[in-house]
């Protein structure tokens, strides 16, 4: 049997469609046109994977094809691209590793009660220990979107401000994974002397549940969480999650959150392939994840969509029930910057009502260290968020 | 040729999926609204609301593929997305 391929095949305008018709004859190919979802009969003798859909809307067809159809489309003068078709992925993030040489804050911080808390080293590679000599991100409104938060967590209580959840399955934003609540340590886990600490450790953490205790969610839960973040006014918005495709409306949404200045930061993904969704819309900082080498890790996503990178391998955070540990994923790295965010809001208020939000978006990739090629490149973007720059800068980027 | 200008391709897909396998059941979409739509019409068109954007924007259900004709027929409805999976990454 010849092995067919899934392609999306994209007419140039005004093209006949039929012509898909002449050129996957051969590959006994039938075509059935579904204007207003009315769908054509199937005829008994199609096989289910040789049938082929128009999507007259665009002008073209999905359809699994073989190579030798696939590339007589390729030379036909009519077809603007043949494209693989694919479903959505996802990856869940690693299971919980051994604490790797956690180190106490350095002496520019006493703690008089005797206790430390620990610097993960994501938290120290980005300098974020530094930054809080200017500001510590505090009352800058920070989103977790994810499997919700243990807002009763020792570190993350003092910073926890409310939450909610849009899972029909979850009432409660008590996150019943442990993701969101890693993601909300390496965000703003409190400088108080136990655990760890996180890059923005004063900011406030807002608990916004579109995942379930599985990790799993659906598009309309992210589209709630969006509208919830806008109408209450969130600075940062932070997304470790994703799929390969979204429904156009969740890009729609993404721009209206941060046309109303919400520092939208988001996990590129775990494929080690292309950037994600939501990550890769304009409107989203896509972030990639580096190793304690600088270089990227190797399941990080990648693409001209990567904006900036920042720690992913076995960070050290908060995990529920009082409890530490590492995880590894692009979901690490996206909340470094979107602590790095709120420091970098909190020391530049002035500038947002100004300019918007996008001043701060492009300060945290004019003060990025450069990794890799000079300038932005599709593993780094413009490099590893530096929390210490693009707190203390005093000159705005152009 | 008629032009369907307001489904999307992971909904076609799945409504073909569907009808190749002779089910029936409820598929999860995402519908776009030009303008709020009042709820009662959406259920007279067989659609069962599971979200509603609070501003407006959109509506999130189930409903099957045979119904779904007339709530794209709805003048309020701009287009018709499947609501997919999302994951922790």
């Amino acid at each position: 049997m010849v092995e067919r391929k899934p392609v999306i095949v994209t007419f140039k305008d005004k093209a006949d469609p039929d012509i898909v018709l002449k050129s996957a004859e051969k590959a006994k190919v039938r075509f059935h046109a579904i204007p207003t979802l009315r769908m054509a009969e199937l005829t008994p003798d199609v096989e289910p994977e040789s049938l082929g859909i128009v999507i007259e809307s665009v002008n073209a067809v999905s359809a699994s094809l073989p190579d030798s159809a696939i590339a007589d489309l390729k030379k036909n003068t009519n077809v603007e691209s043949v494209e693989p078709d694919g479903p959505i992925y996802a990856y869940e993030e690693l299971a919980a590793m051994p604490v790797l040489q956690p180190r106490p804050l350095p002496p520019i911080f006493p703690c008089r009660c005797g206790y430390t808390d620990i610097i993960p080293w994501g938290v120290d590679r980005i300098d974020a220990e530094r930054a809080w000599e200017i500001t510590q991100g505090k009352g800058i409104k920070v989103a977790v979107v994810d499997t919700g938060i243990d807002y009763t967590h020792q570190d993350l209580a003092p910073n926890y401000k409310g939450g909610i959840s849009f899972v029909p399955s979850e009432r409660s934003p008590m996150d019943h994974n442990r993701h969101g609540t890693h993601v909300s340590g390496t965000i703003a886990a409190a400088r108080n002397c136990l655990g760890v600490v996180g890059v923005a450790p004063s900011a406030y953490l807002y608990a916004v549940k579109v995942l379930d205790s599985k990790g799993s969610g659906m598009w309309s839960y992210l589209l709630a969480g969006l509208e919830w973040c806008i109408r209450n006014r969130m600075d940062v918005a932070n997304m470790s999650l994703g799929g390969s495709s979204a429904p156009t409306i969740v890009e729609r949404m993404c721009d209206l959150a941060y046309r109303n200045n919400i520092l939208l930061v988001a996990a590129a993904g775990n494929t080690g392939g292309a950037v994600g969704c939501p990550a890769k819309y304009g409107s989203v900082i896509a972030v990639s994840a580096t190793t304690t080498s600088n270089t990227l890790a190797a399941f990080s996503s990648r693409g001209p969509e990567v904006e900036l990178c920042a720690p992913g391998d076995n960070v050290y955070s908060t995990l529920p029930g009082n409890n530490y540990g590492n995880l590894t994923g692009t979901s690490m790295a996206s909340p470094h910057v979107a602590g790095v965010g709120a420091l970098a809001i909190s020391s530049h208020r002035y500038a947002i009502p100004l300019k918007g939000v996008e001043i701060i978006r492009r300060l945290l990739c004019w003060t990025a260290d450069n990794l890799g090629l000079p300038g932005r490149d599709p593993l780094y973007g413009y490099g590893l968020v530096d929390a210490e720059q693009a707190a203390f800068e005093r000159t705005l980027p152009p | 040729m008629k032009v369907t200008t307001r489904v999307s391709k992971g909904l076609s897909d799945r409504i073909r999926e569907q009808r190749v396998h002779g089910r029936t059941e409820e598929i999860n979409v995402i519908i776009t609204l030009k303008k709020p739509v009042e709820s009662s019409k959406l259920k007279a068109v067989g659609f069962r609301v599971t979200n509603v954007s609070q501003a407006g924007l959109w509506v999130a259900g189930a409903i099957t593929s045979d119904n779904l004709d007339s709530l794209l027929k709805l003048p309020e409805v701009e287009q018709a997305d499947l609501d997919g999976e999302i994951r922790a990454l």
